[in-house]
């Protein structure tokens, strides 16, 4: 009975948990590997699993915190990336031109895609559950244990980080284009 | 001009969460009342706009082919090593049992008295003979906590992420839980201080009393080596 249900769960959430791997890790073989350990550890727990959240949104904080746990095993070796959830001051500047000014709608979008993944974790995260995931504050407040209010700031700070990530990329491409 | 330069700041927020359909009703209107006047505020609405309708039409990346049998023949390897240290576990507790047996006979009565406290009787009531001969070896510690249930939701979430520990509760009255683990000594360490650090994420003024004194109760862990 319980084999049936944590093997129809594991089928049905596969595709998500994959997928929500990728988006911590970014390489799809140690994506696999996060889903994996991922699938035990909800394997392990469903008898546990209480339902004090919806078993989607555990499901993502297994998957995220099994994500989180691998960079940090990664960090260990290599001395690397500073994944912690600071919050810093971002501005829009009133001069600054418009990303409409450079590329058509359609290359901007595809270009979005892109650099969405290039932001760092603490931004690309909380975005990317937001409006990638479609979930709610609530749930994404859930999933990374945050609070409510830091994860609408959060979201909003990403949105300009992404943004200013795209004009300076843009601005580069411009100049570097007008100078050959 | 700087009245009006720090209103468009308050915007800004307003425009993200008029994406999100999180911008309270009454807002509504006043907002698209200023992006219908404000330019460089329309700009960046259009802006962010485009942002979050190009991420949310990033399509699912395909799940690699196998990766649903590789979860199942991970899961498969799992059950057979649980098993297998049960049984090398059985193994260690007759061990014990024998070693302390003979050892007991040289050293009279007082020897496990001298490690008995309160909370140690208490789980040698709950979980028996067996567990009090090891009671040697164990880990005890005991939180005071304010609100039992969200700090019970604490400790087993994190026991999520150690699989290799065993877990034994038991509610012994409505203020007082008692966990029972069994965990190598490596285990343990890891697990003890994240719940300290998780512990003092709950309660960051741990020295003053905890703040919701409603449900105020006692967790004991006792963690045995194995």
């Amino acid at each position: 009975m319980f084999e049936d249900r944590a093997n129809e769960i594991i089928t049905e959430f596969l595709p998500l948990i994959f997928s929500v791997a990728l988006k911590v890790v970014r390489d799809r073989d140690q994506a696999e590997d996060v889903a994996q350990e991922a699938c035990l550890k909800i394997y392990n727990g469903l008898a546990k699993f209480k339902g004090d959240s919806s078993l989607k949104t555990w499901i993502y904080r297994i998957t995220v915190n099994a994500g989180l746990d691998h960079l940090r095993k990664l960090r260990q070796l290599k001395e690397n990336p500073n994944i912690a959830f600071e919050d810093k001051e971002v501005d829009w500047e009133d001069s600054s031109p418009s990303l409409y000014d450079f590329i058509e709608e359609e290359d901007l979008k595809q270009l979005v895609r892109e650099k969405v993944l290039e932001l760092p974790l603490e931004y690309r995260l909380p975005l990317l559950l937001r409006d990638a995931e479609e979930l709610t504050y609530e749930e994404i407040s859930q999933v990374l244990n945050l609070p409510l209010g830091t994860v609408k700031s959060r979201i909003h700070r990403s949105r300009i980080v992404l943004r200013n990530l795209l004009l300076a990329d843009l601005g580069t491409k411009t100049i570097m284009g007008a100078s050959k | 001009m700087k009245m009006n330069m720090k209103n468009c700041q308050d915007y800004l927020l307003k425009i993200s969460q008029y994406l999100d359909n999180d911008l309270p009703s009454e807002d509504v209107g006043d907002l698209e009342n200023h992006l219908s006047t404000c330019r460089s505020c329309k700009r960046k609405f259009l802006e962010l706009k485009l942002l979050t309708s190009s991420i949310k039409s990033i399509p699912r990346e395909d799940m690699p082919p196998g990766l649903f049998f590789k979860v199942r023949k991970r899961i498969q390897e799992r059950k057979e090593q649980k098993r297998s240290y049960f049984i090398r576990w059985g193994t260690v507790l007759s061990l014990s049992l024998l070693i302390l047996l003979v050892f007991s006979s040289y050293y009279k009565p007082n020897f496990f008295e001298t490690s008995q406290d309160s909370s140690q009787r208490l789980a040698q009531k709950n979980f028996g003979q067996e567990m009090k001969i090891l009671t040697l070896e164990q880990t005890r510690k005991s939180y005071e906590v304010a609100s039992l249930q969200e700090f019970s939701n604490i400790l087993e979430n994190l026991l999520l992420d150690f699989p290799e520990i065993s877990m034994k509760k038991e509610i012994i009255d409505k203020n007082s839980t008692s966990y029972l683990l069994l965990a190598s000594k490596q285990d343990s360490e890891k697990f003890l201080s994240d719940l300290e650090k998780r512990f003092n994420l709950l309660y960051p003024a741990a020295t003053s009393p905890p703040q919701l004194s409603k449900d105020p109760g006692i967790i004991y862990i006792y963690i045995y080596e194995k």
